[in-house]
């Protein structure tokens, strides 16, 4: 009998299971509003798995995956880090900023940006880590508000003509020149953002630092008791600002692949709504990095087939997509928890027959 | 069928060591018979022929050790597993429990070793939660109190109904227990190894409260291993090993030795350390250890505490829970800080230094909750087995952790100290409470700690086990641990102790030699009733 088999049998039992349960809901959800759920997948399937959906997919995957590694980082030790978004965001500007104006050539402009965004981005979290820690304000509530701060922020900012001006009706930092575009490749017409290996390199290590290092074994053993990890010499408070910040970082990346390979600039109009992604991503993704990985591309990929959605014959379903995602966050949060529950009683009856065993070894 | 009954008890319990039963034929049919009950889980038999017969009004304990079958007994009585085989009967009624509400229903009612109270509430909140009376969301405080007031005076268990649970002491948070039972409307009462948490005096207190009850006609199922306890208390004993029942026996015809080879096929072990192996090298020096109370008026939870502990040396500490025991191991290992006086290790200072240097000088820390200080229930054995020595160079070089490095360790302390899991990737949670003890115990011996500052090591572990951990503290005081031990269970202390502190709120009242004070006299001076010698 092999216990892998039945491992995997529960690691994919339950992302299948959510996915399964999606497409009942949102092929219910079709036939209420009176359209033919076969005829929408199927346009949706075909749209879809073009090269230039499929090349779009990976490109959108990038930040709702980074986003996804930012709050995993935190659930692992049981802080929810709501505040992706606003960190993110006042990381971009930021880093917009500081890709245009500092001088230098672009490769130096690029990591510029990038280490701007990361230091803005631990140093916003950082509050809510230091807050939480010495004052004991509920993480969720410090981030939550700071969202708020960074929307104020972030105007305010776009109003200073030092950094901002407006152009086209809109208000817009200056433009990072050409050689502080990340690099691409062109495939069949569409444009592979290669910070892809970024995103990938970012996987890598929040696995090996998450589940090797002697850091990450202290963060989990926190965020698993901590009392125990006080016990073991791990200084909780210390370790709550370090992980805020180390989310923060991260969620500073967030926003980068869009401004290095799409906007480069930072408008009003700069993508929103990524950090909460962030969290359906984080959760349909067991804070794994390859399924987040999974669950980013999926989310992307139903985002971008659903586009199909806009034309006839099932013209304005567009939301289904959402119904999708939507549906799929639920129902894998509780298939996760259900299985972890059967693990769960399988490894407690393993070691209860194994401390009982001796018994029935020896003759009645 | 009682007549068959006798016959089974007698006969068919299988075992060399049956000796008669108590079971003289008699009309009323007894509280609780259990007849050949049978419970298998897959590839193994915990329970494989057990045969109870409790005559009501008695007090009967059942006997075993750990892992012997008495859990499973226990939690199929109270309805949470059910038999695979054979019959339960309540007062002559054939029960099929499905759940503790038809056990309840049936009037069967369990206090559990740890005690389920909520300390914010008063003890008539705690008595009623769950079984409130009155009518739709109003509570009827006054049919409450009047049934809690009279239950507790028919039954010795005077208790103030308003005050809070958490200025009560574990005597009395018993007999919450017993009463929040007896309230439920049960007349047979499962006390699971209510003495562990128990001073003698508390025990005897409990003694005599069983009596009452069983006096009033309640029926007690009394689980224990403490052999002297149950001869004491019970009027019948059903001895279980290996999941059989093997013999029935009544404590006016047996010893504690008889009743020991019954349950273990052997002689108990002993404590009793052979060698003086104390040095004059002074590890660990604690001097006027202060620490102030958390909340205002209060007395400080350590009151000039000094004391020292030499290389070889094991220094126990007796009390009653909560007379700071618990502080003053926090207070060495670095968790709970101080507010006077000093603690240092070989003559360094250990002000501003915090735990997980204290760990690196070699302070090796068994905590008293297990489960909140101990472990990752969550996590496999092996991340458990370096929780506290993760920053160990044995266990990975720079910021890396070494698996394999870890996992051998796991090995190690599984083999060594007998932790039976499936693996070193097993979850921590799913093991015993006995072998996460001897994990943790393990994992702390076998890092060869300078220091070692432990709470109850044998708490909830069987008897060879209990064994081999005497085995290898005797073994590392030989090579020069210095041991601060708090143990509840006093043979333990007496028997492995070098000198003996007693300590009451906050204060040492007491230095002892081992050798030279019995059991109840130490219990004179934890509950204050005896004053200093020192």
């Amino acid at each position: 009998m092999s216990i892998n088999r039945k491992k995997v049998f529960y690691a994919l039992a339950a992302p299948l299971g959510a996915f399964v349960l999606a497409v009942a809901v949102a092929g219910l959800a079709l036939l209420v509003s009176g359209k033919n759920p076969f005829v929408a997948f199927k346009q949706m399937v075909i749209y879809g798995g073009t090269v230039d959906s499929l090349i779009t997919s990976i490109n959108e995957a990038l930040p709702l995956f980074v986003s996804g590694v930012a709050v995993a980082i935190g659930f692992r030790t049981n802080l929810f880090n709501i505040g992706v978004e606003g960190q993110y965001r006042l990381a971009a500007i930021v880093a917009a900023v500081v890709g245009a104006e500092l001088p230098g050539p672009g490769f130096l402009r690029i990591i510029m940006a990038m280490a701007a965004a990361i230091i803005v981005g631990a140093m916003y979290a950082s509050i809510a880590g230091l807050l939480r820690a010495y004052r004991n304000v509920n993480e969720v509530i410090a981030t939550i508000m700071l969202n708020g701060v960074m929307t104020g922020l972030v105007a305010v900012l776009l109003k200073w003509d030092l950094i901002a001006s407006i152009k086209d009706q809109q208000l817009r930092t200056s433009r990072l020149p050409k050689s502080a575009w990340f690099p691409s490749v062109t495939f069949g017409g569409s444009e592979l953002y290669l910070w892809v290996f970024v995103a990938i390199a970012i996987g890598i290590g929040y696995h090996y630092l998450i589940n090797r290092s002697r850091f990450g074994y202290e963060l989990r053993a926190s965020g698993i008791n901590p009392g125990a990890a006080l016990a073991a010499g791990v200084n909780p408070k210390r370790m709550i600002v370090k992980t805020m910040a180390l989310s923060g970082a991260v969620a500073g990346l967030v926003g980068m692949p869009l401004l290095l390979q799409r906007q480069h600039e930072f408008t009003q109009q700069f993508q929103q709504g990524l950090g909460f992604a962030g969290i359906a991503v984080a959760l349909v993704g067991r804070q794994k990095a390859a399924g987040m990985a999974a669950a980013a591309l999926l989310f992307a990929y139903l985002t971008r087939a659903s586009q199909a959605l806009t034309s006839p014959p099932t013209r304005g379903t567009k939301e289904i997509g959402t119904i999708l995602q939507g549906t799929m966050m639920l129902a894998a949060v509780v298939a996760y928890e259900v299985v972890r529950r059967r693990a769960e009683a399988n490894a407690i009856h393993e070691a209860a027959h194994r401390a009982a065993v001796q018994f029935a070894e020896v003759p009645a | 069928m009682t007549e068959n009954a006798d016959r089974r008890a007698a006969g068919d319990a299988g075992g060399p060591f049956v000796i008669p039963g108590p079971h003289a034929p008699q009309a009323a049919p007894y509280a609780i018979e259990l007849r050949d009950i049978v419970k298998r889980f897959p590839g193994v038999v915990a329970n494989d022929g057990v045969n109870v017969a409790v005559r009501p009004g008695t007090i009967h304990a059942l006997i075993g050790e750990n892992g012997a079958g008495k859990s499973t007994v226990m939690k199929i009585l109270y309805g949470t597993q059910r038999p695979d085989e054979g019959r339960i009967e309540v007062n002559g009624v054939e029960q099929r429990f499905k759940s503790p509400k038809d056990a309840i229903a049936a009037g069967i009612g369990m206090v559990f070793q740890h005690f389920m109270l909520a300390d914010n509430l008063t003890v008539l909140e705690n008595v009623i939660l769950g079984a409130e009376p009155g009518k739709g969301v109003k509570i009827d405080i006054r049919t409450a109190r009047e049934t809690l007031t009279e239950l507790a005076a028919a039954n010795g268990l005077e208790i103030d109904p308003d005050a809070f649970v958490s200025e009560l002491g574990v005597g009395e948070r018993q007999r919450v227990e017993i009463l929040k039972v007896l309230f439920r409307g049960a007349r047979i009462v499962i006390l699971d190894e209510p003495t562990a948490v128990l001073v003698p005096q508390e025990v005897d207190e409990l003694f005599v409260t069983l009596r009452e009850l069983a006096s009033t006609g309640v029926t007690i199922v009394f689980i224990s291993h403490k052999l002297d306890e149950v001869l004491a208390i019970a009027d019948d004993i059903t001895v279980i090993r290996k999941g059989k029942t093997v013999a029935t026996a009544i404590p006016s015809q047996v010893t504690a030795r008889d009743l020991a080879q019954m349950m273990v096929g052997s002689e108990l072990p002993s404590a009793a350390t052979r060698t003086a192996t104390v040095t004059d090298i002074a590890t660990l020096k604690v001097e006027g250890v202060t620490m102030n109370a958390t909340a205002r008026g209060s007395r400080p939870l350590l009151d000039n505490v000094s004391f020292t502990v030499h290389q070889g040396e094991i220094v126990g500490i007796a009390g009653i829970e909560g007379n700071g025991q618990t502080e003053l191991l926090k207070a060495i290992i670095g968790i709970d800080r101080i507010d006077g006086g000093s603690i240092s290790i070989d003559g360094h200072n250990l002000v501003g230094v915090s735990t997980s240097d204290r760990r690196e000088m070699g302070v090796g820390y068994i905590p008293e909750d297990r489960q909140r200080e101990a472990l990752l229930l969550p996590s496999p054995l092996w991340e458990n087995a370096i929780l506290g020595h993760q920053r160990s160079a044995r266990f990975g070089k720079g910021m890396w952790i070494d698996q394999a490095a870890a996992r051998a360790y796991t090995e190690q302390i599984i083999s060594s100290f007998d932790v039976r899991t499936p693996s070193v990737d097993t979850i921590s949670l799913a093991l015993s409470g006995g072998n996460q003890q001897k994990l943790i115990v393990g994992r702390e011996m076998l890092a060869d700690p300078k220091v070692l500052v432990a709470a109850h090591p044998t708490r909830g572990i069987d008897v060879g086990a209990q064994a081999a951990v005497w085995d290898a503290i005797r073994d590392a005081r030989g090579k020069g641990l210095a041991l601060l031990l708090v143990s509840a269970d006093l043979e333990e202390l007496l028997g492995l102790s070098d000198t003996v502190l007693v300590m009451l709120r906050g204060r040492i009242v007491a230095k002892l030699d081992p050798a030279k004070v019995t059991k109840s006299e130490l219990g004179e001076y934890m509950t204050g009733a005896r004053e200093v010698a020192a």
